[in-house]
């Protein structure tokens, strides 16, 4: 394995910092839906808020730079999505036929992406309005949206909806594409590797 | 006095106000006239308002109040008390209060002496100075999801173009319906009102933020079983509170003359000053995470939840042993399609 820059450095501190953030993230909130053990719910609260606001700033600094001087915008907002694309891909899916090599099967990947960064924001506005329930705008939001029940309903539901998003995720990462994984995490790279 | 210095403190207006509530209040002569309507009700918020001691019963409906027509606690039937109805409206300048919720579904739910309860509300509030609603039925229309054929909608739904103030909890706090009515008549202005129409002052902090259990909530303190001694004290969000998503102030002025209040007497709060009540509340004594969103109602959203994860992970499972068992080696034509496509 060698060094490689194939994954620039602000994503990969990026996906690190998302990773840690959105695990404490997830197991504080959980804690908070259902407590799991006595005397932690002030040091869950703390890391819950703590972590969200980390991940929330990560998030905004990712799109910022997505739209940078390097940025990778164009993949997640234009993707070559055409039919004999989607054809070779779900038969690459369903019958396990190989696909060429390159970036091609991420095309459809990178547009679930963009659909989970979408909710991701949605999550950061409902937990937002659940700990600012008071002032006048979020109230007007919180009735928009049909209550702090509702609010609050959701932001549970879309947890579930990242929690199903990150299991797809990993299965496929691990076995579409491992080199990347290295690459993500790592920066190394089999030296034959020729993905982006 | 010692109720217009609650009434003061509760709309935190400036001391001298008292004076003036008393003044008002002792235009006894001039007593605020006052129609009670009773829909789709238990006359439990009537009852809630005649077990208060202060203002006593008596008090409030010989002294305070000139409480001209009420369904249950009049003396005179029929055309009698009918007749004393319209005849206050003909006076004008009244406040009505309307108990229980109007149906929506088909007017015959509800009628008195055989006019549907609609009417009723609409020809009263006509010449009406202040619309009262009391209870989580005349506020929301609450009702228990399925149950309810008759739609029951809450009073300012109907009436538009009156002011209407709503005071939910079930059943109403007669401290709040009290304080409301005497600072209408000495300010002659209606309070400030939240987005479902709810005095601020009593219905703008969160109940979970003043809860006497708090501490034990911040302790991760939960109580799971009832009959355990040791848990007498512990936080009742396992046990279903509602609290955590409850504008009230139940925790610093309490029922009953300040005797107690729901958690504090060890009972999870049922969350009845929100519009979610009883609906999206339910089941009251368990955590619930039931969706009330159209055709997706009583199902419960930890279980889709888990359904969705668990599909993602069954069907990973299988995708990876398919990959063992099906998976072509490399083709070369596919490649060529894929360049092509690209
Ligand atoms: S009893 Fe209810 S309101 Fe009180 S701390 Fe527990 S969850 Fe919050
Ligand atoms: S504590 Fe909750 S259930 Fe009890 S009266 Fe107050 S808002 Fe209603």
């Amino acid at each position: 394995m060698v060094k490689s820059s194939e994954i620039a450095v602000p994503r990969r501190v990026y996906h690190w910092i998302n990773l840690v953030s959105m695990a404490v993230l997830a197991v504080s909130g959980w804690y908070v839906h259902k407590p799991f053990a006595p005397d932690l719910m002030g040091l869950m609260r703390y890391a819950h808020l703590t972590a969200a606001y980390i991940f929330s700033i990560n998030l905004v600094l990712r799109v910022y730079y997505a739209f940078g001087k390097n940025g990778d915008w164009r993949k997640y907002l234009k993707p070559q999505i055409n039919r004999k694309m989607l054809r070779l891909t779900f038969r690459h899916y369903l019958l396990y036929e190989h696909l060429p090599e390159g970036d091609h099967y991420r095309i459809l990947q990178n547009a679930s992406y963009l659909v989970i960064v979408i909710l991701l924001f949605v999550q950061i506005i409902t937990g937002v309005l659940l700990i600012e329930a008071e002032g006048s705008l979020p109230t007007q939001v919180i009735t928009l949206l049909g209550g702090i029940n509702a609010v609050r309903q959701g932001h549970l539901f879309l947890t579930w909806v990242f929690a199903a998003f990150t299991v797809i995720h990993v299965y496929m990462a691990f076995t579409e594409d491992f080199p990347k994984v290295k690459l993500i995490f790592l920066g190394m790279a089999d030296e034959k590797y020729s993905g982006q | 006095m010692k109720l217009c210095g609650a009434v003061t403190a509760a709309f935190s207006l400036p001391a001298g106000f008292k004076r003036d509530i008393a003044y008002a209040t002792e235009q006894a002569i001039k007593k605020p006239p006052v129609i009670w309507l009773e829909g789709q009700d238990c006359a439990g918020c009537s009852e809630s308002l005649l077990s208060s001691l202060n203002p006593s019963a008596e008090e409030l409906i010989l002294e305070t109040l000139s409480i001209r027509y009420h369904e249950t606690i009049m003396a005179g039937t029929g055309m009698v008390a009918e007749h004393a109805r319209e005849e206050t409206i003909k006076e004008g300048g009244y406040i009505v209060v309307v108990e229980g919720s109007i149906p929506k579904a088909d007017d015959r739910f509800c009628e008195i002496g055989g006019k549907s309860f609609r009417e009723i509300v609409m020809e009263t509030a006509e010449n009406a100075a202040l619309v009262i609603g009391v209870g989580s039925c005349a506020s929301y229309g609450a009702g228990i999801v399925g149950t309810t054929p008759s739609e029951g909608g809450g009073v300012a739904e109907f009436v538009k173009n009156k002011p209407v103030v709503l005071l939910p909890t079930c059943p109403v706090k007669p401290s709040r319906l009290v304080s409301t009515i005497m600072y209408y008549l000495s300010t002659g202005k209606v309070p400030e009102l939240d987005r479902y129409k709810r005095p601020v002052a009593f219905y703008s902090e969160l109940l979970h933020d003043n809860c006497p259990r708090r501490g034990q909530f911040e302790k991760g303190n939960f109580l799971t079983d009832w009959n355990d001694p040791r848990q007498r004290e512990y936080c009742l969000l396992l046990k279903g509170c509602k609290g955590p998503r409850t504008y009230t102030d139940c925790a610093q002025v309490w029922w009953n003359d300040g005797a107690n209040f729901c958690i504090n007497a060890g009972a999870p709060c049922a969350g009845c000053t929100q519009p979610e009540f009883y609906a999206a509340f339910s089941p009251l004594y368990d955590k619930q995470e039931i969706f009330n969103i159209g055709p997706a109602r009583s199902i419960n959203l930890d279980s889709v939840g888990a359904a969705l994860t668990g599909a993602a992970a069954a069907g990973a499972l299988a995708h990876g042993l398919g990959r063992v068992i099906f998976e072509k080696k490399d083709s070369q034509d596919q490649d060529e399609d894929m360049r092509e496509a690209l």
